[in-house]
């Protein structure tokens, strides 16, 4: 398939299928929200539901699984804020059933990289300013 | 039609069962592989040191003493000890999963005329309370899915019919044991449900009844019940 708009769907297919056990990973997840309260981003960001580490992992390798490859990069710029600010990789979220989370998000930002859709850090962090604020 | 429920649709449910367990089994098996010992590419001393590095000594018990004093913290670091509520709500919901349709009486007879088993039963008003119990738990399960926000963000449609395909065969078998509705119907919609069910298991999010015993139990983590002695493959 050709390249569209910077992305190439091929490559993720590619890079996807490295990790069979991924795709399982994400047709056996519950959904059962334990893993919610191992993560001290969710419990240190009032709880909010997106800083949930199997929300993290769905959302961004889930989708790609679910699309076969054939994201747009709306789509990843999307996840990047995801993948990238609101997980560390501290490895510190467990899963009653077995699943690896971190791992699964540290290929998310794997395929992101191989595609341009990288962490920019010298962009405005507009959240720390309104925490800043709040303090 | 009665006939037809518990001879070939039961025996053609069972074979699915087992094949699409089977196949997951080896699914997991071709996804993961032995992991070699890191020890044994050590050098003796290095070795030993690493294997006094794994005994936790602030979870490692010595004495008697230690049962006593360390038994929290240890519980501290497992799921039970964590969140102990939706822990006990989760232990006793699989345990009456698996113990409920062995020991009702009914199923008791079909089991002992069709292979010769003869299994231990409940009485009727002991299975039925238990039921009662299960039903309200498998209510709770949806509420929580529907109105805890953690829970809703991540649930998708296949969470839904994962916990309906367990649910029904419950609510309909105490139905049809209170004799509500038409008897015969309802019975007949129980069977279908529990073939239907046992038939979900290898396709839908029920898949984790075999693959959370082979994950846990063989893949090597921190959070492991086993030894571990297996990891993920990479297919580059």
């Amino acid at each position: 398939m050709a390249v569209v708009n910077g992305v190439d769907p091929d490559e993720v297919r590619k890079l996807l299928d490295q990790k069979k056990h991924m795709e399982v990973f994400l047709s056996v997840c519950v959904s059962c929200g334990m893993c919610a309260d191992s993560c001290f981003l969710y419990v240190n960001h009032n709880k909010d539901p997106s800083y949930m580490p199997s929300y993290k992992a769905v959302h961004s390798l889930g989708k790609m699984y679910r699309k076969k490859g054939k994201v747009s990069r709306e789509e990843l710029e999307e996840m990047k804020e995801l993948i990238y600010k609101k997980c560390v990789l501290c490895t510190r979220c467990y899963c009653p059933v077995g699943i690896s989370i971190p791992g699964m998000i540290a290929w998310a930002r794997n395929i992101c990289r191989s595609q341009g859709v990288f962490r920019e850090y010298d962009e405005r962090d507009s959240e720390n300013i309104e925490m800043k604020q709040h303090v | 039609m009665y006939d037809f429920l518990i001879g070939p649709m039961l025996a053609l449910s069972l074979v699915v069962f087992i094949a699409g367990v089977a196949y997951r089994v080896y699914q997991f098996f071709s996804i993961s592989e032995a992991r070699p010992k890191p020890e044994a590419n050590l050098p003796k001393d290095l070795a030993r040191t690493v294997a006094a590095r794994e005994k936790d000594e602030y979870l490692r018990i010595d004495s008697a003493a230690d049962i006593l004093l360390k038994w929290k913290l240890r519980l501290k670091r497992t799921i039970l000890g964590r969140a102990p509520g939706m822990s006990s709500v989760t232990i006793v919901f699989h345990t009456m999963l698996f113990l409920l349709p062995v020991v009702t009486v009914g199923h008791s007879i079909l089991l002992d005329s069709y292979f010769g088993i003869s299994l231990p039963t409940l009485s009727e008003t002991t299975v039925d309370t238990l039921t009662l119990v299960f039903i309200i738990v498998i209510f709770f399960y949806l509420f929580r899915r529907i109105f805890v926000a953690k829970v809703r963000s991540v649930s998708t449609w296949r969470d839904y019919l994962a916990l309906f395909a367990t649910g029904a065969p419950f609510v309909t078998g105490y139905m049809a044991f209170h004799h509500w509705f038409d008897y015969k119907t309802v019975l007949y919609i129980h069977i279908i449900c529990g073939e239907l069910m046992l038939i979900a298991i290898p396709f839908t999010k029920l898949v984790h009844m075999p693959f959370f015993i082979l994950s846990r139990f063989l893949i090597r983590y921190e959070l492991g019940f086993g030894k571990g002695s297996r990891k993920w493959v990479e297919n580059t």
